[in-house]
């Protein structure tokens, strides 16, 4: 029932961008994020979408596993889409009733959604492609500057990962309560609200009394095992970066001229606009 | 009346790189009044298998009739299936809510929309099973010790009064005097009540003790349905599969080995005794 949530998920295929270090993609998805806000053109769309496309072709994830993730926010999208095609000022193209549809809004609702879906497809690749330990390690050591200013970086990243590594285990355990209570004869889809609110309540209290129930039993086997904390704690698997790495980084460096420069080139349309005329 | 499974087979994650058969092609039918014993290793389907039996997995191909009636077509009804057939979750006191006992087993009957006598007598008719005495009935279940949860949990099911009662792993975590009061009550619940009862286990000791039919899953698949005396003449075939057979009857495996005149199969410490007695009685070493 709850198994179809996909945010965030991990898909493992064992790819380059898979074996990639962990710092070397939040990096990218970062540096990705922000060129993208400076995008203005077609042909800046164009070259992101083709830099992108490379890396999802690396990454050996089905296009159609990635584009299942921009399922939650079809609404989100066609909302803004919208929104931005009938209330931008500018030239009128179309008009009926108070209803205006402008050249500068169709431009403006057109960019944005290509920004909007690029950016989701973008960072879903990075956790497509990194396990959320491999996440939480890379975010630690990008962080460990902030110790100096007395930032309890390792406590932050413990907690993210054990946060991220309950979500499965929760929704697991919240299914296998939801299936006992219906058989039971529960009912959690009729009702008014107050009802169906009503409802929640043998789903939750035992949900809530296992998360207590298993934070206990893990605080205890951390402690047993004498954890505390970062102090002298050496890991397992140090974080290295290699020679793909250093390709990544000019692959990324090239994506940022090639994507920025786009900007001081005269658009596609406005090209062909000049030549036919 | 009958539960009856046909070709049934389900997918885990279907369309994803994680996409896993749990059940191929399973077929058999359960009459009323059985006592059925389901095992198999961990991840060989049992639990997903039970799940179809009243209607909380669809499966992909293949069908579940109660009493001749499919029950995903239209004539099917979920909610009354769930009352007749009643499933008790592996580890059911985590899902265990109310303030206090009486209220929990209540919540079973009160989805039934019954008269509040009706729940009443069910409540007590059920905690009266399953040994929980009226002194504790307004206590919150989360003061009890771990056996007694788990009872109230069951009679949580049972309050329902259903037809058929399938457990999941009922022992499981429970010290051998918890083990064997629940297992005693639900051999009773079978013969008193004629209720058809399924038991998913991982004890090979307690199926031979109480089971008189035995269906095995391997992968998915059924390997074996019958009389524990039968399936578990097929020692070399269970071990291959990650299962074993009961400790009484490897012994008597063994001693037929050395040479003893013993019968074919033995499942059970007492039957065990008698024959090592008749054996010490005759005294002679074939």
């Amino acid at each position: 029932m709850l198994r179809d949530i996909t945010i965030g998920q991990y898909y493992p295929s064992g790819s380059i961008i898979h074996r990639l270090d962990p710092r070397t993609k939040i990096i990218g998805t970062l540096v990705y994020i922000i060129i993208l806000f400076f995008v203005k053109t077609f042909t800046g769309f164009a070259a992101a979408i083709l830099f992108l496309g490379i890396v999802i072709k690396l990454s050996k994830v089905p296009l159609k596993f990635i584009l299942k993730g921009l399922k939650a926010i079809v609404f989100l999208l066609m909302f803004t889409v919208i929104l931005n095609m009938f209330l931008t000022k500018g030239d009128v193209l179309v008009q009926f009733w108070i209803f205006k549809i402008t050249k500068q809004g169709v431009y403006q609702a057109l960019f944005l959604g290509a920004r909007l879906m690029l950016l989701i497809i973008g960072s879903s690749m990075m956790t497509l492609t990194t396990t959320p330990i491999e996440l939480t390690d890379g975010i630690e050591r990008l962080l460990r500057p902030l110790k100096k200013i007395h930032v309890p970086v390792h406590e932050i990243a413990m907690m993210m990962s054990i946060a991220l590594r309950f979500i499965p285990i929760l929704l697991e355990e919240t299914d296998k309560i939801m299936r006992a209570q219906m058989a039971r004869g529960a009912d959690f889809e009729s009702g008014n609200l107050v009802q169906r609110a009503k409802s929640m309540i043998p789903i939750l209290v035992p949900l809530f009394l296992s998360a207590f129930r298993r934070a206990g039993e893990l605080a205890t086997a951390m402690e047993a095992r004498c954890y505390r904390g970062d102090a002298g704690r050496t890991r397992m698997k140090e974080l290295r970066y290699k020679r793909r790495d250093f390709i990544a980084f000019l692959y990324i460096l090239a994506a940022t001229v090639a994507i920025i420069g786009t900007r001081y080139f005269p658009d596609f349309p406005a090209m062909i606009r000049s030549i036919l005329r | 009346m009958s539960i009856e499974v046909k070709n049934l087979t389900f997918w885990y994650d279907p369309d994803t790189p994680y996409s896993k058969k749990a059940l191929d092609d399973v077929s058999f039918t359960v009459e009323k009044g059985e006592f059925i014993g389901l095992i198999g290793h961990t991840g060989s389907g049992k639990s997903t298998l039970i799940q179809h039996l009243n209607g909380l997995e669809k499966p992909h191909s293949g069908q579940v009739l109660y009493n001749g009636v499919d029950i995903y077509s239209k004539e099917g009804n979920l909610r009354e299936l769930r009352q007749k057939v009643g499933l008790v979750f592996q580890y059911p006191e985590h899902q265990l809510f109310e303030m206090t006992v009486h209220k929990d087993v209540e919540f079973g009957p009160r989805n039934m929309k019954l008269s509040e006598e009706e729940i009443k007598d069910r409540v007590e008719r059920a905690l009266n099973i399953v040994g929980i005495t009226p002194d504790r009935y307004e206590k919150s279940p989360f003061d009890l010790s771990g056996g007694q949860k788990r009872r109230v949990a069951i009679a949580g099911v049972l309050a329902m009064e259903p037809e058929y009662l399938i457990l999941d792993e009922p022992t499981a975590g429970l010290d051998p005097k918890g083990r064997d009061e629940i297992l005693g009550r639900i051999k009773t619940l079978h013969k008193e009540l004629g209720i058809a009862v399924i038991l998913v286990s991982h004890s090979m000791e307690d199926v031979a003790k109480y089971v008189d039919r035995l269906i095995v899953l391997s992968d998915g698949k059924k390997v074996f349905d019958d009389s524990p005396r039968e399936v578990f003449r097929h020692s070399f075939e269970l071990i291959s599969i990650g299962l074993g057979i009961p400790q009484v009857t490897e012994l008597n495996e063994r001693l037929k080995e050395k040479g003893f005149v013993l019968p074919e199969t033995v499942l059970t410490v007492e039957e065990m005794e008698q024959e090592l007695l008749r054996i010490l009685k005759e005294g002679h070493h074939a």
